[in-house]
């Protein structure tokens, strides 16, 4: 060793006693890149709970938990996730899946506790001014999740009114598979559809390819899927997660394509049926609702006999949906296969006339009333007796019992639901030019916006705020309409704004058939005086409980006469409920 | 026994006394009871467009509360509309079967292009005359005192062309200009006009601050405004009048009558002291023709008209003057 190594330690005492010199530089925070992934942020308001995030998460760090003030609805679990940021990689695929866009990342990213559970936080709730730190949002150039629907073809709106051929062309599987994929499972739908059908179940079997297993998942609880795939109201697509960003997946139009691979669901279905119980229910009415509570009874071993006053079985969705919505065959198929498994069906028998409802109370264990809602309102202006004013209800009857019915060259359909939509369409293709006079706004119109839509494709016009007054005649028969034109008033409830006859503003429209559709109410002739009393009906309604029982125990009710949707997936769902309160009255001890 | 006959919209009566338009004629039974007592003729309790519109308002907005979407009431209120018109037909047939003095049906619209359906209605359901109870409180500052007449004049025409039953109208007392304006109503082609409409009136409860209703029922002071014009009236128009508010006794009856009414029409008399009140009135008109040896009313009516009594500026005296100081006037 050399002496200078010796003697260098030393030479720092020239610094004993002299102050040490600091520098200080100014405390800056350090800046986070762009798009920095730290801590969540979660828009509790936006967020549906859906759990997407919680299931793509490959660390298993976010749980969907219940936070107060949150309460689950129709389109919203109720659920908000909760991250574990202990284990959470800040990987930002939550981010990406989210489908309404509320989950983010932030620069936030000091924290420092000895306490793990202080690591759980929930988005939003906990630290809710990370809402001024988003750094880490949904891409809109990358995207993960598929928005865009598979587009359903239709038949040229000017070669469709010609013809009542089917309009929808329905998926091809290719297409269906693609449109199944899109859907992320989160089951959002399932609380938003009154029957609860197992839709990401089916759908996830026909993205896997599997159409029979979607089938039998159908079938569950739904025992005309095919009438549901073509017609329904589809509520669940309203509250589709997809459908935030995107379009909301097809479920419809699944559901359509599946029942649609095979011409015969029993070879598929293969369905167990009960043995043979001893007990028999009537049932009054073979449309939705009757229909399904006399399949799955008759699965469960009861001996069910429905009566229906009609040639044919479906209530209105034979009575009152065109064939071009949803053709004949398709229903045909659907009654065929409940028949098949022992639904006994009683055509051309009319409750109150051809047999009575005592009798049918008389003869079984329980009875179920699904009458629906097949008297049409009046309209209540001059002229309404006049040859070829006629009700839509008994129009669309007719034609889809294959009569004839007048419309001339020009008709006007007064309403703005459903079922003026149809008769509108239907006049249409009977070669008549169309006008529907509607006295709120098209925005106010009940209808289906894609029939809005459709009848007007294909050439029907909608006059809004238009409020008849009187059907002129002559000859006994109908020449014009007067009406007049209203002004909205707003609800200072906040209702929907109420239409105001304008004074003085009237206009004659010359047309040939007036044709009425502005809503309808249950017949209830046909239960004896004794029961009308004891039976309790509210504004033209039963009322049930929750198993769709009557305040008389042994009498059951379903349909539009009972429920407040008054749409066909609303009827299976109180048929299938009122299976259930049926089996508990008459098995249970 | 003096003959207490009259005849009133074409239709002959057996009594002057027309029960007006009320709850006391809103069912076949009061109705039966009502002839039982005397009655002349009834008026049955107007059906409201009014009452129609709330009594749908407030379903809807029981059954939105209860979950209901309003969009399945799009059209609720016609159908309550045709519930109330088919109850109320229902009301004109059941009477008519079970009574046989006339029954006059009476609508209350405030909007115009329901009256002629709901008149037609009536008159096929057999009502003997149709009574039209038009009012509109003539708030509305952009609308002029023609355009608030106006509008009768319109309805009855359009009513008119539908129906040929008698009509007649039930006017309030507010215009600017009454005699000449029910002048030219009765030109119109009605049978009669009645004078006058009593309507519901507000008034304020100070210890709750609120708005609440004042005295439903008339006054006999109240019969002091029609019996004025009545008398200015009758022999200057060709329909018939009738009386109405205030007649509270057989006195009020026979001043009516001697200013020139044709009938009165009386409620709250009634309710006041029962159907069976009908006969005082009867009674008190006979015993006083009787008493000035009147053998019809014919022979007395409109006696004391302006047109015919000594003092007509009597009738056109609105001001309290100095000499009532003395109570000589």
């Amino acid at each position: 060793m050399s002496i200078k190594g010796t003697l260098l330690p030393f030479s720092a005492l020239k610094f004993l006693g002299k102050k040490p010199h600091t520098v200080r530089y100014p405390y800056q925070k350090k800046k986070t890149a762009e798009r920095y992934r730290g801590f969540h942020y979660n828009d509790i308001e936006e967020c549906i709970g859906c759990g997407t995030c919680a299931t793509i998460c490959q660390n298993e760090a976010i749980d969907m938990i219940q936070i107060e003030g949150i309460e689950a609805k129709k389109g919203d679990s109720g659920l908000r996730p909760r991250v574990d940021n202990g284990r959470c990689c800040w990987c930002g695929l939550c981010v990406e899946m989210c489908p309404t866009g509320s989950l983010s990342l932030t620069d936030q990213y000091l924290h420092t506790s000895s306490d793990p559970e202080s690591y759980l936080l929930v988005p939003g709730v906990d630290h809710p001014e990370f809402a001024e730190h988003l750094s880490f949002v949904k891409d809109d150039e990358v995207r993960l999740l598929d928005l865009a629907r598979v587009p359903m073809k239709e038949l040229d709106p000017q070669e469709r009114v010609k013809s009542f051929a089917e309009v929808v062309v329905g998926y091809m599987q290719e297409e269906a598979r693609r449109e199944a994929t899109r859907c992320i499972d989160c089951g959002i739908c399932v609380t938003a559809c009154p029957d609860h059908m197992h839709i990401p179940e089916y759908i996830g079997a026909i993205a896997d390819a599997d159409d029979e297993l979607a089938l039998k998942y159908i079938y569950d609880n739904n025992p005309m899927p095919e009438m549901c795939g073509k017609v329904c109201t589809r509520q669940c697509e309203t509250v589709c997660a997809i459908g935030h960003l995107g379009e909301p997946i097809a479920i419809r139009w699944l559901k359509r394509y599946a029942t649609e691979q095979f011409p015969d669901p029993a070879a598929v279905l293969n369905p167990t049926i009960a043995p043979a119980n001893g007990k028999k229910v009537g049932i009054v009415g073979a449309g939705p609702a009757g229909l399904s509570a006399g399949y799955y009874l008759a699965l469960r071993g009861f001996d069910v006999t429905i009566y229906e006053a009609l040639p044919k079985a479906g209530g209105m969705t034979f009575a009152g949906i065109p064939k071009y919505r949803f053709p004949m065959d398709s229903l045909d198929k659907q009654i065929g296969y409940m028949e098949k498994i022992g639904v006994k069906i009683k055509y051309n028998t009319r409750v109150g006339k051809d047999i009575t409802f005592q009798e049918i109370r008389k003869n079984n264990d329980a009875t179920f009333i699904g009458i629906g809602f097949h008297v049409p309102y009046k309209l209540g202006i001059s002229g309404e007796d006049l040859q070829n004013s006629i009700q839509a209800i008994e129009f669309l009857r007719t034609i889809n019992l294959g009569g004839n019915v007048y419309v001339g060259k020009k008709a006007v359909v007064i309403g703005g639901g459903n079922v003026a939509i149809d008769a509108a369409r239907v006049a249409r293709r009977l070669g008549a030019e169309v006008t529907i006079l509607y006295r709120r706004r098209v925005q106010d119109m009940p209808a289906d916006w894609e029939e809005i839509e459709a009848a007007e494709d294909e050439g029907v016009e909608i006059i809004p705020q238009g409020i008849p007054l009187e059907i002129i005649g002559e000859d006994g028969k109908v020449k014009a309409v007067k009406y007049g034109m209203a002004e909205m008033v707003p609800d200072p409830r906040g209702g929907r704004p109420r239409p105001k006859l304008i004074e003085g503003n009237e206009h004659i429209m010359e047309t040939d058939t007036i044709i009425g559709a502005i809503g309808q109410e249950a017949d209830y002739s046909f239960l004896p005086e004794d029961l009308k009393e004891e039976l309790k009906i509210e504004r033209g309604r039963v009322v049930v409980n929750e198993f769709k029982q009557t305040s008389i125990p042994d009498v059951f009710a379903g349909g539009d006469n009972v429920n407040r949707t008054m749409d066909a997936i609303s009827a299976i769902a109180d048929g299938v409920k009122a299976v259930e309160g049926i089996t508990h009255y008459l098995m249970d001890e | 026994m003096a003959d207490l006959t009259t005849k009133y919209l074409g239709l002959s009566l057996k009594n002057p006394i027309i029960i007006g338009s009320s709850g006391l004629t809103d069912s076949v039974e009061d109705i039966i009871e009502l002839e039982r007592n005397g009655a002349a003729a009834v008026v049955l309790k107007s059906i409201f467009e009014e009452e129609i519109l709330m009594e749908t308002e407030h379903i809807i907005q029981q059954a939105q509360e209860d979950g209901y979407d309003e969009k399945a009431f799009d059209y609720y209120d016609y159908k309550i509309k045709d519930n109330n018109l088919s109850a109320y037909v229902n009301l004109i047939k059941g009477a008519k079967k079970a009574v046989h003095i006339p029954v006059i049906a009476s609508i209350n619209c405030h909007s115009g292009h329901e009256w002629p359906y709901y008149a037609k209605r009536f008159e096929e359901a057999g009502a003997d005359a149709l009574e039209l109870n038009i009012f509109t409180l003539p708030t509305n500052m952009k609308r002029t005192c023609q355009d608030n007449e106006q509008v009768y004049f319109d309805i009855i025409e359009k009513v008119k062309k539908e129906i040929s039953i008698p009509i007649s109208l039930k006017i309030s007392f507010y215009s600017a200009n009454l005699g000449p304006f029910i002048v030219k109503l009765s030109e119109t082609g009605i049978r009669g006009l009645v004078l006058f409409n009593r309507f519901w009136s507000p008034d304020i409860d100070i210890e709750t601050l609120k708005i609440i209703s004042s005295n439903v029922l008339s006054r006999s002071e109240d019969f002091s405004l029609s019996l004025r014009w009545i008398a200015i009236m009758s022999e200057r128009i060709s329909c018939d009048l009738a009386a109405s508010t205030g007649v509270h006794d057989g006195s009020a009856l026979i001043k009516q009558l001697l200013a020139g009414a044709n009938a009165v029409q009386i409620v709250s008399a009634l309710y006041r002291n029962g159907k069976g009140y009908i006969q005082n009135y009867l009674h008190d008109l006979n015993t006083w023709m009787e008493r000035h040896d009147f053998v019809t009313i014919d022979q007395f009516r409109g006696k004391m008209s302006q047109s015919k009594t000594e003092d007509p500026a009597m009738y056109e005296r609105v001001q309290f003057m100095r000499y009532f100081r003395g109570h000589n006037a």
